[in-house]
């Protein structure tokens, strides 16, 4: 130990004398270490706030939508009622396994340490709302998932927001949020189980079940 | 109370297990073989004879007290091969022969079997430089005990040569992955006498010991879920603490063990919650639009340590216990994650992304830059051992998921494996508190 302590004291000694050589330079990197630190303060406070700002946009869009469903609610549910009864689901099942069929795209992607849905899935998500209002009866289950990489909990949590940002999305396409459940698996349900980033990829999605259907 | 089918099945086969018994003497568990692959460099010399009369147990002492004492990485064993008889008394030790060998410390002891079943075990540490003894006990236990206590004899060894308690007589949980099987296992520090407390067909995380370790908090996704339960060890009955829409995660006791922290989505996003150990009493802890997870209670019961993307990133910040201001606490990268105290409360380990890694890392508290301990791929779920000197995580060795320990300077390295299966989500239990 006495030993180790020594070559410390020794190794602390000559670090001293180099220090002298380079404390120009040190405060011309502390400079620019300080602005790269602002940098970042920055961009973080731009993100924050986009992040409010989206969060808004979706409230108001969802309250929108609630007023509108109350007016509509009023006037046509006495023609929406005999069309539930009509519309058998037998035929979902196939059309779920069917490839042609717009439904059969249940999976929706993200990138790294994100949970927006992308531009790419509106079609995806239209089409499942629109089978869940012309199926007045149909309940939807919603997944999230993450890749391995990271903490067990936070991906457990980021998963929760994937499948929450769907469920959303789904409820201002007008679904009652009553008929949607937003479950995550975190990273403990791994569709592919390569460590390269086409299954991290693969791995980062929220998947449309229809309990009952699969 | 929930009770589900695996644990009727995990009553049935306790109850098979102890009919068995009478025939049968063990019901045998894959344990976790250890292997050290790093050193301190500058171990202490050791030398643990067998008891005399220990050749008649299951359970050979020495080689117990010896192989907790190798692993820890601060010791070697001098062998004592040489002796053409063991002494498991003082009077009995030939000190002139010890001295010409270069032995230092040296462990004798005897075990008696009483008239009522029970062993009476006696050790001594003695100083063989100046022939005297350091310290020594004697236990009056049942013949099923032995384990246990040869692991209180290695961690009073262990304190009477480095000055720091041991670690080795407490127990850790983790969890084993085995196809679509998952188990919630306990087992001692040393891997030896694993079982496990829960089985399910779907996954268990974020297991959390009770500071009197009696209790282990769980996530379980058995009910397609996540929920928080609480399961008592002794008595094998569990109660559902947290089970709101959305996730229900990342419990972590207050010191007392009267409350836990909790993290719920059911708000609209992961948040943190206290809630009482019996469910009741729910209160929201943070308030942000962002994700709020894996808070760690400080020892001192007055602050938390918890994860949070407010800043942009997941990043460790810290709040006081009721809520409120919280003040970030690491600086260096983008991505660190799962905060958890040092027993003192001094510094805290976490896990830091590396590049392409996932590595542990530790903090002293005051500080703002980190000290990076391992070098895995994808290294998580960081835990300390109670006596703050090893950090024992989830790893992965061959593409399967290991347990692995470092410790807290970084220079001593453990590898834990099962034989089969994927073991995550590791977990170190308190001291114990009978010596």
């Amino acid at each position: 130990m006495k030993n180790i302590a020594l070559l410390l004291t020794l190794a602390v000694f000559a670090a001293g004398c180099a220090n002298q050589d380079v404390k120009e330079q040190s405060k011309a990197a502390v400079e620019q270490r300080d602005l790269l630190e602002s940098q970042r303060k920055s961009d973080e406070e731009a993100k924050r706030a986009q992040i409010a700002r989206e969060q808004e946009e979706l409230n108001r869009q969802l309250e929108d939508q609630k007023q509108r469903q109350a007016q509509d609610t009023a006037e046509v549910k006495p023609l929406a009622q005999p069309n539930v009864a009509e519309r058998p689901l037998g035929d979902l099942r196939s059309q779920l396994k069917d490839p042609a069929s717009p439904l059969s795209k249940r999976s929706i992607f993200y990138d790294y340490d994100r949970f927006d849905v992308k531009n790419d899935y509106r079609g995806l998500v239209e089409a499942h709302a629109k089978l869940m209002l012309d199926n007045k009866e149909l309940k939807m289950r919603v997944e999230g998932n993450c890749d391995e990489r990271g903490s067990t909990e936070y991906n457990l949590s980021l998963g929760q927001r994937r499948a929450d940002g769907v469920k959303r999305a789904l409820m201002v396409l007008g679904v009652p949020a009553n008929r949607i459940e937003a479950v995550s698996y975190g990273e403990e349900k791994p569709k592919a189980t390569g460590q390269d980033d086409d299954s991290y990829g693969e791995n980062r999605r929220s998947d449309i079940i229809y309990p009952g259907y699969e | 109370m929930p009770r589900t089918s695996s644990e009727n099945h995990r009553r049935a086969l306790l109850k098979l297990a102890g009919a068995a018994a009478l025939t049968s003497p063990v019901l045998v568990r894959a344990a976790l073989t250890i292997e050290i692959v790093g050193g301190s460099g500058k171990e202490i010399p050791v030398t643990v004879l067998p008891l005399a009369n220990q050749e008649r147990q299951k359970d050979k002492v020495s080689e117990i007290v010896l192989g907790d004492l190798l692993r820890s990485g601060l010791f070697r064993e001098q062998s004592a091969g040489w002796m053409a008889q063991f002494p498991s008394e003082p009077e009995q030790v030939d000190w002139r022969n010890l001295r010409n060998r270069g032995v230092e410390n040296l462990v004798i002891g005897n075990i008696v079997e009483r008239s009522d079943g029970r062993l009476a075990l006696r050790f001594r540490l003695m100083d063989a430089i100046k022939q005297n003894q350091r310290t020594g006990f004697s236990y009056t236990i049942p013949s099923g005990q032995l384990r246990a206590t040869a692991h209180k004899i290695a961690d009073v060894i262990y304190e009477e040569l480095t000055g720091e308690a041991g670690a080795f007589a407490t127990r850790i949980c983790y969890v084993v992955k085995n196809n679509d099987r998952y188990e919630l296992q306990v087992a001692d520090a040393d891997g030896g006498n694993a079982d496990y407390i829960l089985a399910n067909r779907e996954p268990i995380i974020s297991p959390a010991w009770s500071p009197d370790g009696n209790r282990i908090a769980y996530v379980s996704f058995e009910k397609k879920r996540s929920i928080v339960f609480v399961h008592t060890l002794s008595d094998g009955n569990r109660h559902v603490v947290a089970n709101f829409e959305g996730s229900n995660s990342a419990p972590s006791w207050s010191p007392d063990g009267q409350r836990l922290a909790v993290t719920l989505s059911r708000d609209g996003v992961a948040q943190i919650y206290a809630v009482n150990a019996d469910g009741s009493g729910l209160t929201r802890l943070t308030n942000s639009l962002s994700i709020d997870t894996e808070a760690a209670w400080s020892p001192d019961a007055r602050t938390m340590l918890f994860t949070s993307d407010r800043g942009g990133s997941p990043q460790v910040y810290r709040m006081p216990v009721g809520g409120g201001a919280a003040e970030r606490m690491t600086f260096e990268g983008t991505y660190n994650v799962t905060p958890r105290w040092s027993p003192d409360g001094k510094s805290f380990c976490f896990i830091q992304r590396n590049g392409g890694r996932y590595n542990v890392a530790i903090q002293e508290i005051g500080s703002r830059s980190a000290q990076l301990l391992t070098d895995g791929r994808i290294d998580s779920s960081p835990t300390f051992s109670p006596n703050g000197r090893m950090i024992l995580y989830a790893s992965e060795f061959n593409k399967r998921g290991i347990l692995a320990a470092v410790s807290r300077d970084g220079r001593i390295k453990q590898r834990l494996s099962e034989a089969t299966g994927s073991v995550r989500e590791p977990a170190w239990g308190p001291l114990s508190k009978s010596r």
